[in-house]
C-alpha cells in the first residue's frame, strides 16, 4: 500500500512539541531569573529547542508533500494491466 | 511483461534523517549540563534534571520514530517485491555470447544469502533478458541501424 503518512511522523510531531517544552522550560519553571542575562543553560535549551522545532517541522513537511507527489504520480501513472501498444504499431 | 509498482522513498528518507538528529539532540541535551558546566556538585540542578529528562525523552521518540520509518520503508520494499523476494530462476535466454554470464549470476543468488545481492541478482537476470530480448528483436531486422533500442 502507497500510504502518503507514515506512522514515524507521529514521533515526529512528539519532538515537535518536546522541542517547543524544552524552548519555553527553563522560563515557565523559573530556572531563568527575570530581567537577567541569558544563563547558559538557558542559552543551550532554547538553541536546541529552536533546533528540534525547526527540524521536525521541516521533516513533517517534507514527509508530507513527498507522500502527495508520491499519490499524485501513482494516480496519474497508466494502470500497468491496461494493454500497452506495441512501439512500432502506430506507423 | 511483469507489471510494475513505484515506490516513493525519499519521504522515509526524510523520516529517517529528521529521527536521527532527534536522537543527536537528545543525546546532547543529556550531556549538556556536564559539557557545559553548569551542574555543580553532586546534587543535580533543577536545570540538570529537565535537560537530562527531556534529552532522554527525545531521544527515546527520536529513536522509536527511525525504528518506525525504517520498518515501513521495509514494508514498502517488501510490498513492492525489491527485497525479500527469492529471485526468479534465470529465463532461459538462448545464447549469444555475452549473456554467458548469466548462469553465473543465477548462481551468485542461491549462494549468499543477503537480501541486498540478491535483489541486485534478480536486477540482473532481468537486464539480460531483456538485452537478449533486444538483441533477438534487431537480429531479425538487420537492415535498420541500430542504437541504444533504435526508439527515435
Amino acid at each position: 500500500m502507497n500510504r502518503p503518512v507514515s506512522p514515524g511522523v507521529f514521533a515526529l510531531v512528539l519532538l515537535l512539541l518536546a522541542g517547543a517544552w524544552i524552548g519555553v522550560a527553563p522560563f515557565f519553571l523559573s530556572i531563568q531569573p527575570l530581567g537577567a542575562h541569558w544563563l547558559n543553560s538557558t542559552i543551550n535549551d532554547v538553541a536546541v529547542g529552536g533546533f528540534l522545532i525547526t527540524v521536525s517541522l521541516l521533516g513533517i513537511v517534507l514527509h508530507v508533500a513527498f507522500g502527495l507527489r508520491d499519490l499524485v504520480s501513482a494516480a496519474t501513472q497508466p494502470d500497468p494491466g491496461e494493454a500497452r501498444p506495441e512501439a512500432g504499431a502506430s506507423e | 511483461m511483469m507489471a510494475t509498482r513505484t515506490v516513493g522513498i525519499a519521504k522515509y528518507f526524510v523520516g529517517i534523517g529528521v529521527s536521527l538528529l532527534g536522537l543527536l539532540a537528545g543525546a546532547w541535551l543529556m550531556v549538556a549540563p556536564f559539557a557545559l558546566g553548569f551542574q555543580f556538585g553532586d546534587d543535580w540542578t533543577k536545570a540538570t534534571k529537565i535537560d537530562f529528562w527531556t534529552g532522554a525523552g527525545v531521544a527515546a521518540v527520536a529513536l522509536l520514530g527511525l525504528l518506525l520509518f525504517i520498518g515501513t520503508l521495509r514494508g514498502e520494499l517488501k510490498a513492492a517485491g525489491i527485497i525479500g523476494v527469492k529471485p526468479a530462476p534465470a529465463a532461459p535466454v538462448k545464447a549469444e555470447a555475452p549473456a554467458q554470464d548469466q548462469p553465473e549470476v543465477a548462481a551468485q543468488a542461491s549462494v549468499t544469502g543477503d537480501e541486498f545481492d540478491r535483489a541486485i541478482a534478480s536486477l540482473a537476470a532481468t537486464l539480460a533478458a531483456d538485452l537478449a530480448e533486444r538483441r533477438k528483436m534487431t537480429a531479425g531486422n538487420t537492415s535498420t541501424p541500430h542504437m541504444y533500442g533504435g526508439e527515435r
